[in-house]
């Protein structure tokens, strides 16, 4: 590109720092290839801290209540990934909870486009939803349906068009609520403002407000366990919406979420 | 349409439905779409009541193997460039569906009504104050040029742009004046603000060169 010849004077040489921060970003994205890895033991999360005694504490205590982690790619897709899998995971074994799910999935496209969405945009992501629920829904071995939903959640070509239609639910969730959620939003953006910036594009990533939509949209109970550099020894704990029995429980550290199972 | 990747899939319900019902001063160029689905010509009326009325422009969208999920490019080509303050005089056009606000459930369509809204509401007809320098020195794809779009700030940090390697001096046009800045310097900014910053395309978008802050006249 033209501009990069004429790097002004007192810059610094262009192939120094940044392009190793660079490669190593890319080193570590190719190194995470799956969207949502194996179940590992909670334990695991020691190998990224091991210098690091505040988390190393909190590892410790997120172990006493958790026995596994599954890790999810860090795309900014990484909210809705996690809590779409994990939610079609747990119902998995309540056969009754899938079918009202099921139900409650077939009639979110009709919601969609009477809040406004263009129906064949909607139509080619709520037709891909639609046909991973069905396949699931067919398999009667539970071990069998786990398997198939890892696996269809591994590839792109499903995964990516289930991240698009949790988030266009969670924008028709925030619109549909929008004097309530208005309150939420800083500055002086709309609800729909809001959705179109922040919730319907890929890889942006999810706040509180994107959360409480999303547990609404799939009529599901969210438990956040947060773990940062903050004082205290233990993890903090969010339930939203808040008094909910959470049914999936995420481990939040900044920027990032992945599942916890207990 | 057996046989088609999703993608393909896509663009054809896109164009049918762009055939069948196309919104008002917009017709797509069946011919060229037909012969290549990831290359369209669309045409364009200056809407009725508009600066821009009597105008007709053409606009280029080509697609990756990945829409929806990428962006489509889209530029204005042919002998008329339609003179806004948002697009350049090589048909690149400022435009935040375009690149950080796409979602893939956007469309052609609603592109083009983008579009037509946003050339509607000029009040004065004019370039991009940075217009010359950034036809001479951006890459032919708008889409390897990093936008920022920001409206209703009174504040720009450049520290807040999270953009931790930025370790070269910054340019900084304000008006058709420039400014050195250093990173994470703050200034003052009215009324709205568009930073633009060009990005090295062997690394992505993770290493900026230079931005460009051109504070655009039309809006508050």
């Amino acid at each position: 590109m033209g501009d990069e010849r004429e790097t002004p004077p007192g810059s610094i040489n262009e192939d120094e720092p940044q392009v190793n921060q660079d490669e190593l970003i890319l080193a570590q994205q190719r190194q995470i290839e799956k969207e949502l890895g194996d179940l590992e033991p909670v334990s695991s999360l020691n190998n990224e801290y091991s210098t690091d005694p505040i988390y190393l504490e909190k590892v410790k205590d997120l172990s006493t209540k958790y026995k596994y982690v599954r890790r999810t790619r860090p795309d900014g897709n990484c909210f809705f990934r996690a809590f779409s899998y994990a939610n079609i995971e747990r119902l998995l074994e309540k056969k009754d909870e899938f079918n009202q799910f099921y139900k409650l999935a077939e009639e979110s496209k009709d919601v969609l486009v009477e809040l406004g969405f263009q129906q064949f945009t909607v139509e080619d992501f709520y037709d891909t939803y639609m046909e991973v629920l069905k396949r699931l829904r067919n398999i009667d071995d539970i071990d069998e349906a786990r398997k198939e939903l890892h696996t269809l959640f591994n590839e792109q070509g499903f995964s990516d068009y289930m991240v698009v239609y949790l988030r266009l639910l969670t924008s028709g969730q925030l619109q549909k609520e929008h004097e309530f959620f208005s309150c939420f939003i800083e500055g002086d953006r709309t609800v729909a403002d809001f959705c179109h910036q922040e919730v319907e594009p890929m890889y942006k990533e999810s706040d509180h407000i994107h959360i409480i939509a999303a547990c609404a949209a799939l009529n599901t109970g969210v438990r956040v366990i947060y773990m940062d550099r903050g004082t205290g020894r233990t993890c903090n704990e969010h339930d939203l919406p808040e008094g909910c029995t959470p049914t999936v429980h995420l481990l939040y550290r900044p920027g990032h979420y992945d599942i916890l199972y207990p | 349409m057996a046989g088609m990747s999703p993608s393909e899939r896509r663009l054809q319900k896109e164009l049918m439905s762009l055939i069948k019902e196309p919104p008002p001063g917009v017709s797509v160029d069946s011919n060229i779409a037909e012969q290549n689905l990831l290359h369209w010509i669309i045409n364009m009326q200056g809407a009725a009541g508009t600066l821009y009325e009597g105008e007709s422009f053409q606009l280029q969208f080509k697609f990756s193997n990945k829409y929806p999920f990428d962006s489509p490019e889209v530029t204005f080509v042919g002998n008329n460039i339609p003179v806004h303050p948002h697009v350049y005089s090589n048909g690149h056009i400022c435009l935040s569906i375009l690149t950080d606000d796409w979602s893939p459930a956007l469309s052609v369509q609603s592109v083009c009504l983008s579009i037509v809204s946003m050339l509607s509401s000029c009040k004065e007809k004019q370039r991009p104050p940075d217009n010359a320098f950034y036809v001479k020195t951006c890459n032919k794809n708008p889409k390897k040029t990093k936008w920022w779009y920001h409206g209703g700030y009174n504040y720009i940090s450049i520290g807040f742009l999270a953009i931790p390697e930025i370790s070269v001096p910054i340019n900084i046009y304000r008006g058709d004046s420039s400014v050195g800045k250093a990173p994470g310097e703050k200034m003052a900014i009215t009324p709205r603000a568009i930073i633009r910053a060009g990005s090295n395309p062997a690394c992505g978008n993770w290493h900026l060169h230079r931005v460009w802050l051109c504070v655009l006249h039309d809006s508050v």
